[in-house]
């Protein structure tokens, strides 16, 4: 059909609607809690209607209308948030059926949906599958009441089985399911429970997550007014390890920082766009995006964290968006290899070298003084690091310190 | 010769607080030299450090003239003194060149230690002295008793001591009128010989080093060729004038008046405070007495710190030293800091203010090392050696024994105090000679103490306990055997010489818990432990370990994650560069200092 070989995007869509905000999370969405039940409906439906109108302005440029050879198609689709499994499964229909009216979706694309488990039932697990979705992330979080509840979470860890099992039976065969750790007044037995109960169900992907305290949110401010302790350190690191041991004797690798499969065909292939500096378009309130120019740099666009300001943007016909556009910049050669290497450094399988100079045109310690590669050397003397065939990476232990390691390339 | 008749040389001395550089900016309004307008608070203190201080690290000379109510126009020539302890060579030199000194007594406070000092070296110099009690106008103000601690204290007529107070400008005109009628007026030959005594110098950019002096007998113009008697150097003069207080150019200088002399010299080191001018061609036999080159007592090592370039620093101590006659510093290396120089001092205060205008006016990110100062070390062959780097300490087997100099401390405090301040002596080695109460109220102690012990933090202390009443006089007495040793630190098992000192045997174990525990605080975690030790050669004598930095990660690093996770590691970065790295160990510039700072809960 193609002359050429087309190139492949990843799209992510930002679902910016919860039952309630949890304390810990600072991704933009809103609470259905502070909305009437109309307005929540009127809200969503005239959401859908942006979200497809942006849909389709991507697809002119990038899609299937595209012109000059610019045209991608979508490998992987993944709906996140908020609370992508609050939405209807008519309107997730209808936002796909945008999708794919404006761009070719591979016949093997990943199409991953967010979802939490009281938000799901049976049946519309069911829409979801035949909707063509294939993937389900779970915000299980934890299997200790004490913990949920600490978290501001809605569900009970009966309720996140319940969720498990209602999408295998609805045909789910790829799920995974998000835990945290590191959480105050969590012990390092309670740890270890959830991860044998996450283990029970069989899912296929475990995401492990070290409770971050982030800028803005009420756990940032309980902190802060002392109300909350952060875990030490070594206790933290503990029950990472823990993890990573326990998810290893269950037949998981490790492939990212905070991410295990069993086995490479459950690896997240739109994750790993990020990790390795692919391209992925970004719909949706707060959403970003990152896409290779002409001149083969990468530029980075997000839109507003703001519901309002977007359906501003896009609900009239023929509107472009531009008033939802938080930024756009375009990253020099420099700032695209950086970006590379510390986002490659997060997957266990590091940096191809050869991989590397094929992207960027020159060797990657051509990019940096011998003093940075002495550095990354002594690291990897120490444990924290290897170099072998042709690859650099982090060991577990270079992970725990990533971010020092990371530094040394920005 | 009925010209000197009219000239007035004065200094003011007090101690520092009393307001000294107060009352020299109301001299200056009230005489009409300087308009209100140009009025600056402290006139005559033009370094922003001083000004911010509060206190006169270099001394300048103004000339005012002032209309008497006798009908006749004075030229008073006012020579400032810094107020400082660690400066009182140069307040010997300015001193000099005066016949009269007013003495500046806060009439709250009452006579302190420097009062004294200050006040023996006025009379050292033979100069008439007149009593001055200021801050009149405070509600705490006790004249009659300061009146009374003067004559007894100091043995000084305090009755007609003018009651002032600079800050009101009350005062003022008697202060003037007690100048004329008290203070001597010059009487030197102006057709003798040329005598002339060197009291301050300073470089400028275009005049080269410009010379103040005082003119005791003779003259001196442009394009007589002058002679520098201890130094032997000669040079053409190329302007002579008068400090008013910019350099204003006049025909000539000749006996009795203060001005400057300039004559293309490039290094202040060439024009020594304290040396005597004579003509080349018609010299004087005798020269002025009192020349001494300046002894520096404490040292450190300045070194550049991480990314400042060395020549920078280099510059930056030259422009000093020819501005400041006993700074000296000389190129050393440390194993730790590399390249920097060994910089000498006549005290503690010097030291700080010499790094802070480095800082400062230079805009110098520097390291400074431990002070030190100069011990006297006689080795088994019995030659000896003064060192004042612990890294040039030779080993053990070779020392048949050190000596360290001593000073006599003159402590003076509000009584309540006596009992803390002799503790605090008592643990800095210092030896009670004597006490005596100058009032019921107020004491003054008299100690031998190790000087080493006066440089690192005891001015500090002795502030912190007496809520600031205390003050302190030091001067240097003589050499004394001692028990020190040299104490190092070493990082992850590596030593850093870098803060290698030389401390008393009974301290070191004291000393080196502090700087563990300090270097323990400052120093950031490390991938590994890093065990920080003090030991005496061999011997660990104090251990703290700085925990390995377990987690450092970025749990969650999506789409939207990417451009705020690269900021995150840019500070990061940031962050690491100001540190200093020694083998394996980082360590931030701040802990050089930090181990050398008085710590109350000691």
């Amino acid at each position: 059909m193609h002359d050429k070989q087309m190139g492949e995007t990843g799209i992510y869509i930002h679902i910016p609607f919860c039952l309630r905000k949890c304390p810990y999370c600072d991704f933009y969405s809103v609470a259905e809690t502070q909305l009437g039940k109309t307005e929540s409906a009127s809200l969503k439906s005239r959401f859908v209607t942006a979200l497809c109108r942006e849909t389709e302005a991507a697809g002119r440029k990038y899609g299937r209308a595209s012109r000059n050879g610019e045209e991608r198609q979508a490998d992987t689709i993944y709906f996140g948030g908020g609370t992508p499994s609050l939405l209807s499964s008519d309107e997730m229909g209808d936002i796909l059926t945008a999708v794919r009216k404006s761009f070719s979706v591979a016949d093997d694309a990943e199409i991953s949906i967010e979802c939490n488990p009281v938000t799901a039932s049976g049946e519309k697990l069911k829409a979801f599958r035949e909707l063509g979705i294939n993937r389900l992330s779970i915000g299980a979080q934890s299997f200790d009441d004490n913990v949920l509840r600490t978290l501001g979470r809605l569900h009970n860890p009966a309720d996140i089985t319940r969720t498990v099992e209602e999408a295998q039976k609805a045909g789910f065969d790829n799920i995974s399911l998000d835990l945290m750790f590191a959480i105050p007044g969590q012990t390092e037995k309670s740890w270890e429970q959830t991860l044998r109960k996450a283990l029970e169900p069989e899912p296929q992907h475990i995401s492990f997550y070290s409770l971050e305290f982030m800028e803005g949110t009420p756990f940032a401010d309980r902190l802060e007014k002392g109300r909350m302790r952060e875990t030490d350190a070594e206790a933290d690191r503990r029950m990472y390890e823990r993890c990573l041991e326990i998810l290893t004797e269950a037949g998981f690798n490790q492939y990212e920082i905070s991410n295990a499969s069993k086995g490479e065909e459950y690896i997240c292939r739109h994750n790993m766009k990020y990790w390795s500096l692919e391209e992925y378009l970004g719909f949706g309130p707060s959403a970003h995006s990152y896409m290779i120019g002409a001149d083969g740099r990468g530029q980075r666009t997000s839109n507003m964290n703001s519901l309002e300001r977007y359906l501003i943007g896009w609900e009239k016909s023929g509107a472009a968006g531009e008033s939802a556009v938080e930024t756009f910049t375009e990253n020099s050669l420099s700032e695209d290899v950086c970006e590379y290497i510390f986002t490659g450094l997060r997957k266990n399988k590091g940096i191809n070298l050869r991989r590397f100079r094929n992207r960027f045109g020159k060797d990657l310690w051509e990019f940096y003084g011998r003093d940075v590669r002495k550095e990354f050397e002594d690291y990897v003397s120490a444990g924290f690091a290897s170099e072998s065939d042709g690859n650099i990476r982090l060991t577990v232990k270079g992970m725990n310190i990533s971010n020092r390691i990371m530094a040394l390339f920005v | 010769m009925d010209y000197q008749k009219y000239i007035r040389n004065f200094s003011i001395i007090a101690h520092i607080d009393h307001g000294k550089s107060t009352l020299a900016d109301r001299l200056i309004e009230k005489t009409g030299l300087v308009s209100q307008r140009d009025m600056k608070e402290q006139f005559l203190d033009n370094m922003d450090l001083e000004r911010e201080r509060g206190i006169t690290i270099k001394l300048q000379t103004t000339r005012l003239v002032y209309n008497s109510k006798d009908g006749n126009e004075y030229i008073f020539n006012l020579i400032d003194t810094p107020g400082h302890v660690d400066f009182t060579y140069e307040v010997s030199r300015s001193l000099a060149a005066c016949e009269g000194a007013v003495l500046v007594v806060d009439a709250t406070q009452g006579v302190e230690a420097q009062t004294l000092a200050n006040v023996y070296l006025a009379l050292d110099e033979n100069l008439e002295i007149l009593p001055v009690l200021n801050k009149i106008d405070l509600a705490s103000a006790r004249p009659d008793e300061t009146k009374e601690e003067i004559e007894e204290v100091i043995g000084l007529d305090a009755s007609e001591a003018p009651l002032i107070s600079a800050k009101e400008g009350i005062g003022i005109e008697e202060l003037l009128e007690a100048i004329v009628k008290d203070i001597p007026a010059p009487s030197g030959d102006p057709e003798g010989k040329l005598k002339a005594l060197i009291f301050d110098s300073k470089y400028d950019n275009y005049k080269g080093v410009i010379i103040y002096t005082r003119i005791f007998d003779g003259q001196v113009k442009k394009g007589d060729i002058i002679r520098l008697m201890n130094t032997r150097k000669r040079y053409e003069v190329t302007e002579v004038g008068v400090c008013a207080p910019n350099p204003v150019a006049t025909d000539m200088l000749k006996a009795g008046e203060v001005g400057y002399i300039c004559g293309s010299i490039k290094q202040v080191s060439d024009a020594r405070v304290g040396d005597t001018i004579t003509l080349d061609s018609q010299p004087t036999e005798e020269m002025l007495p009192g020349y001494k080159k300046v002894q520096s007592m404490v040292y450190c090592g300045i070194y550049p710190a991480e990314g400042e370039k060395y020549e920078n620093v280099k510059d930056a101590l030259e422009k000093l030293q020819v501005n400041d006659a006993a700074f000296n510093f000389e190129p050393e290396t440390s194993t730790a800091l590399g390249f920097g120089f060994r910089c000498g001092f006549l005290g503690l205060l010097h030291m700080e203010i010499i790094v802070e205008r480095l800082e400062r006016e230079f805009d110098l990110a520097v390291i400074t090392t431990s002070p030190s100062v100069i011990y006297k070390v006689v080795k088994t062959d019995g030659t000896v050696e003064m060192i004042q780097n612990p890294s040039n300490l030779p080993s053990p087997q070779e020392i048949d024994h050190i000596e360290e100099p001593i000073v006599k401390a003159d402590i003076m405090i509000p009584n309540e105090y006596v009992g803390s301040i002799m503790e605090l002596c008592q643990d800095r080695r210092g030896k009670l000679l004597h006490m005596e109460y100058i009032t019921p109220a107020r004491v003054q102690l008299h100690y031998e103490m190790p000087l080493n012990e006066v440089i690192y933090d005891f001015f500090d202390a002795l502030k912190s306990k007496t809520r600031g009443y205390g003050s302190l006089d030091y001067e240097f007495v003589r050499y004394e055997k001692s028990n020190v040793v040299k104490m190092d630190v070493l990082l992850n098992k590596d030593l850093v010489d870098a803060f290698s000192m030389i401390v008393h045997e009974s301290k070191a174990y004291a000393r080196g818990r502090f700087v563990c525990e300090k270097l323990k605080e400052i120093i950031p975690m490390h991938q590994f432990e890093v065990p920080i030790q003090a030991a005496i050669g061999q011997k660990v004598i104090a251990r703290e370990t700085v925990k390995a930095f377990r987690k450092d990660v970025i749990a969650k690093c999506y789409g939207g994650d990417i451009s705020r996770k690269k900021k995150l590691l840019e500070k990061q970065k940031e962050g690491k560069k100001r540190m200093r790295q020694f083998g394996t160990v980082e360590v931030p510039q701040e802990a050089f200092t930090a181990v050398l700072k008085y710590d109350d809960n000691k």
